[in-house]
């Protein structure tokens, strides 16, 4: 039972090649897959490219589509081989619904869009549900097995439970939910002042003194803080 | 001290501390590398963090990794606990995200015992969601569903 249910987050690779091969955020050891798979059959290599986080904006980390291709040029792919989607917000509906566009624009070409194993299940869920464009014959779902667990022994790892767990909650998430997710919100700063100096959302930031800031419940309190002018 | 887990926000809530004068040190865990990070394609989280409070500000001198590494907030409060064994009576903040602080002082206070008093918590906000529509959106229905999870467990524990 334990291998059934996990067995049921997977689906079927693809069986024949496909011309372009679609690299997300997801999937382990998937460059490498992409280099052993897809080398000679394929010549697009798509790369997720997503809205830049904080992270990415401060160039503390690379933007997801810029480490793609830092890998797979180090794999021996050639830089004309790689295209970054055009932007997308966060979330799997709208990449799918990214995807759909770029399939439009280009009607003689069908992908492979690798994934996580556990994560399979949901992708194509959200390709059987893209409108219109039958996209699920120009879409094959391939999952990509992760080096720790599979569907036969997950349970035997924290790892591997926290995976099977979050494959359901996410499968179930987009069954029960139509439509795409609303949009990602990011905090600004003033969010994060606000946090670290335990002032309420209401309170403006300005000149002024605020006594006894609370940090927590349960929390010792902290003299009294001038706030920097905005 | 920044927990791990949330390198898009309490960071930056950790800097902010510092910065405000509240705080003269961070206290940075050591964390087990992701695989990504161990195959040298993602940055580990120790370096993200650590890139984070030098871009904010803060000096370099004053972020002082502690010895053992972590994987889960018990590991984490376990390694505070031993860092106040010999430097105790220090005041720490423990900055972790909103929906991670009940457990988080759960945890903490069972590991550091006595030394609770001199420990507060900060809720950093996350991105994307939070308490009034974590169920809708995908990221946030999954981390507070494994949050409620985990808060089970710690109380059964």
């Amino acid at each position: 039972m334990l291998i059934a249910s996990a067995g049921f987050l997977i689906v079927d690779g693809p069986g024949s090649p496909g011309n372009v091969v679609v690299v997300i955020d997801e999937g382990d050891r998937r460059f490498d897959y992409v280099a052993d798979r897809y080398w000679n059959d394929t010549d697009v290599v798509l790369l997720y490219r997503r809205r830049a986080t904080r992270l990415e904006r401060l160039g503390i980390t690379p933007m997801t589509d810029e480490t793609a291709r830092r890998e797979l040029l180090q794999r021996g792919f050639s830089d004309d081989r790689l295209q970054s989607l055009p932007e997308s917000p966060v979330g799997k509906s709208k990449l799918v619904t990214a995807l759909s566009l770029w399939l439009a624009e280009h009607p003689d070409r069908s992908v492979h869009l690798l994934c996580d194993r556990f994560n399979s299940r949901t992708w194509d869920l959200l390709v059987r549900r893209a409108e219109k464009s039958r996209l699920k014959e120009r879409i094959a779902i391939v999952p990509l097995a992760n080096r720790h667990f599979d569907e036969t022994n997950w349970w035997r790892s924290k790892r591997g439970t926290r995976a099977f767990l979050n494959a359901y909650l996410t499968l179930g998430f987009h069954f029960f939910r139509r439509g795409t997710e609303p949009e990602w919100e990011e905090r600004d700063s003033v969010d994060l002042r606000r946090a670290a100096l335990g002032c309420s959302a209401d309170e403006t930031l300005g000149n002024r003194r605020i006594p006894n800031v609370k940090l927590d419940a349960g929390a010792r309190t902290i003299p009294s803080v001038e706030l920097a002018r905005e | 001290m920044v927990l791990g887990g949330g390198a898009g926000t309490r960071p930056f809530v950790a800097a902010e501390i510092v910065r405000a004068g509240m705080a003269r040190n961070v206290l940075l865990p050591r964390f087990s590398e992701s695989d990504e990070a161990l195959d040298g394609i993602a940055v580990s989280e120790s370096e993200m963090i650590r890139r984070v409070l030098l871009k904010s500000g803060v000096p370099e001198e004053v972020i002082i990794e502690l010895h053992d590494f972590v994987d889960s907030t018990q590991s984490e409060a376990e390694s505070l606990a031993s860092y106040l064994h010999e430097y105790p009576n220090l005041g720490v903040a423990v900055v972790t995200n909103d929906y991670h602080t009940r457990r988080a002082r759960r945890l903490f206070s069972r590991a550091c015992g006595n030394d609770l008093q001199n420990l507060c918590l900060v809720g950093a906000p996350t991105d994307g969601f939070d308490a009034s529509n974590w169920w809708r959106s995908e990221a946030g229905l999954v981390t507070y569903l494994n949050e409620f999870l985990k808060l089970l467990l710690a109380y059964a524990s």
